[in-house]
């Protein structure tokens, strides 16, 4: 019977006794994995919570067809009466726009102009908008009754749903702007668009420059002309969005206001700061705490297991055979923890796609003055939480995780490996 | 017969207690010996130091020829897996492997094709009459049954050296004997040489000669039958 075995200098471990071991001390097993999945879990789902959150902060900008929203800081009108151009627009001239439309990387310029206007019977918000524009194509989506503007309309309004509630407009009713007599042709629903082009009245561009550039109080104080617009939405490459902006800046001198996504940024921004700081804290916290479980998890399954290990140190495995077998059952154990993690993770994505959250908007693009009463509260957008994980995001978090796997199965495995058989038996 | 293994001299102790105190002992290619004595006389200690488990103090033991004491514990650990089989009274399987997975357990260090280690596992189960029992777990099985899991396991290299410790310790007599039978059976096959440790009278006599040990010494060697 003998044939003498002359055993492999080079050492390897055995898939199948790692198997054995993890499926079939399933407590063990499930409380590494545990530790392992919930730090990874914890670290990605805020991760994606934090990137989700920044991206809602583009939201109100993207869902009104635009990138970037150009307008001009003006001057607080002599009377407020009549139509008068807010505070913080100015006109922006017929060369101006034209230049905007050709700097490199915009693909389109909206027009509009945003106007108040104080009667006697009451006060009325305006915008004048090109019906072709992307913006009004937002609006469009809005409507709840009759039409939207059409090009070549004039005396007509679209009216926002709340003002015509309000006013007990209903189509084919007429209502007043700067004295003039104009037909509802449509109801809207302006918070589908945001509030960035929130406006009681939508009135054709061209009536409503010949308005605007009619008026008094917006001539006392400024150099009006027929073609002006006070407001551009602007639709950039979004490669181009910054250089954009920088460009509008220049051209529209040291009075522009320039809105950007990075603007929602930075009224939020000690927000952002905030939920990246304690997101970072909290996941790296996550991991260290996932480490130290999936260590305590190794520790105790190694005590269980000291009769075994000297039981291979006995029968011939040596210190690397002992080694590479537990490292590598540890590191598999992180690698599963990770992957159940990396699910984990996007339930808890998927589950904050059904938050929402609100986005303040910077004042210089609130539609209200702030000296009606509520103008001066905070205006904000309620926005989806669109939470994803991103390949990019999950990198750092598990290649932790597995340096951290490599660590504690290296230490788990080198003191696996001094265990001396006779002294475990001797002191069962 | 030709030497297999030699021990000159060999002491250990543990903390003030001379565990092994001055062993001479020579061990022959395919003979049998029993080392005997009560609880604590040094038998096991000297088992697991002929076994290179423990360094010796002083002393040193040779196999064929080649001094082992001077070797580290991997080169050690390669020996054994080379040319010893360990059986141990408290059989010590591992819980989590199937019978012949236990067997084939001392290979697994080794690039061996998992049909070939499967194979030699299986012969030996065959040899010690378990192979309906191959994918049972050591909690599924008798007390008998796991020690001659464990006499598989200890055979599955093809050692020259068996070593072992109390072997029916945990049986009950008939079983003993059984486990006896299954060694004078595979020895007479393959020629091995086997040493154990026990203090069952009934298995001593079964040994070709017998060492009986007291205060870590040896204190008389005779044939079977003819030892006190």
């Amino acid at each position: 019977m003998s044939i003498h075995h002359v055993p492999s200098e080079n050492g390897t471990m055995n898939l199948s006794f790692v198997w054995a071991e993890l499926s079939r001390r399933p407590a063990r097993t499930l409380a590494g994995l545990l530790s392992v999945s919930v730090g990874v879990a914890l670290f990605i789902s805020l991760a994606a919570y934090a990137t989700a959150y920044r991206e809602a902060a583009r939201f109100p900008l993207t869902e009104i067809g635009a990138n970037v929203v150009a307008q001009r800081q003006g001057t607080v009108p002599k009377a407020f009466r009549g139509i008068v151009l807010p505070h913080s627009t100015a006109p922006i001239h017929r060369s101006e726009v034209d230049a905007v439309r050709s700097l490199p990387g915009v693909q389109e310029v909206g027009e509009a102009i945003f106007f108040w206007d104080f009667e006697p019977g009451g006060f009325v918000i305006g915008m004048g908008l090109d019906p072709a524009s992307a913006v009004a194509d937002r609006m469009r989506a809005g409507l709840r009754a009759g039409r939207f503007l059409r090009t070549g309309d004039h005396d007509v309004a679209v009216v926002d749903a709340t003002y015509a509630a309000q006013q007990h407009l209903t189509i084919g009713g007429t209502v007043d702007v700067g004295g003039k007599s104009v037909t509802a042709v449509g109801i809207v629903e302006t918070a589908q668009a945001g509030q960035l082009v929130e406006a009681n009245l939508y009135l054709p561009l061209a009536d409503a420059r010949a308005l605007v550039a009619a008026a008094p109080n917006v001539r006392a104080v400024h150099d009006i002309r027929a073609d002006d617009d006070d407001i551009l939405y602007v639709r950039t490459d979004p490669a181009h969005t910054v250089s954009v902006a920088a460009q509008l800046t220049q051209l529209l001198g040291k009075t522009a206001i320039v809105t950007t996504p990075r603007s929602f940024e930075e009224v939020l921004g000690s927000t952002f700061a905030l939920i990246d700081r304690f997101g970072a804290l909290v996941g790296a916290a996550g991991l260290v705490v996932a480490m130290a479980g999936l260590l305590r998890a190794a520790a105790a399954g190694l005590w269980e297991r000291r009769r075994d290990i000297g039981l291979m140190r006995a029968v011939g495995w040596r210190r690397r055979d002992v080694i590479a077998q537990v490292a590598v059952e540890t590191l598999i154990l992180t690698a599963l923890g990770e992957v159940v993690g990396l699910g984990l993770a996007a339930v808890v994505a998927w589950g904050l796609r059904w938050t929402r959250v609100m986005i303040p908007v910077p004042w210089e693009v609130m539609p209200t003055p702030h000296f009606l009463p509520g103008g001066a509260a905070q205006v904000a957008v309620t926005v989806p939480l669109d939470a994803r994980i991103h390949a990019a995001a999950t990198l750092g978090p598990l290649a932790a995780g597995l340096i951290g796997g490599m660590l504690v199965s290296t230490w788990v495995a080198r003191r696996a490996a001094a265990v001396k058989p006779a002294e475990v038996w001797r002191h069962e | 017969m030709s030497e297999l293994l030699r021990a000159e001299s060999v002491r250990k102790s543990f903390g003030r207690v001379g565990a092994v105190q001055g062993v001479d002992l020579r061990v022959d290619d395919g003979e049998s010996l029993a080392i005997v004595g009560r609880s604590g006389s040094g038998k096991s200690t000297l088992l697991n130091v002929l076994a290179g488990l423990e360094a010796v103090d002083e002393g040193r033991i040779f196999y064929r020829g080649q001094d082992i004491t001077t070797m580290d514990e991997d080169a050690l650990a390669l020996w054994r897996r080379s040319h010893v089989g360990l059986v141990f009274q408290a059989f010590h399987l591992i819980p989590t492997l199937s019978a012949l997975e236990n067997v084939a357990f001392p290979l697994y260090p080794d690039r061996m094709p998992v049909a070939e280690r499967r194979r030699l596992a299986m012969d030996r189960l065959e040899q010690v009459g378990l192979v309906d029992r191959a994918t049972h777990r050591p909690a599924e099985l008798s007390g008998g049954e796991q020690q001659r899991v464990g006499i598989a396991r200890a055979l599955v290299h093809g050692p020259d050296l068996v070593l072992a410790d109390e072997p029916t310790g945990n049986l009950d007599s008939q079983t003993g004997e059984e486990i006896l039978a299954l060694f004078r059976r595979l020895q007479a096959d393959s020629g091995i040489a086997l040493v154990i440790v026990t203090h069952d009278d009934k298995v001593a006599k079964s040994a070709g000669r017998v060492v009986r040990m007291a205060d870590g010494r040896i204190v008389e060697a005779a044939e079977a039958g003819v030892v006190s």
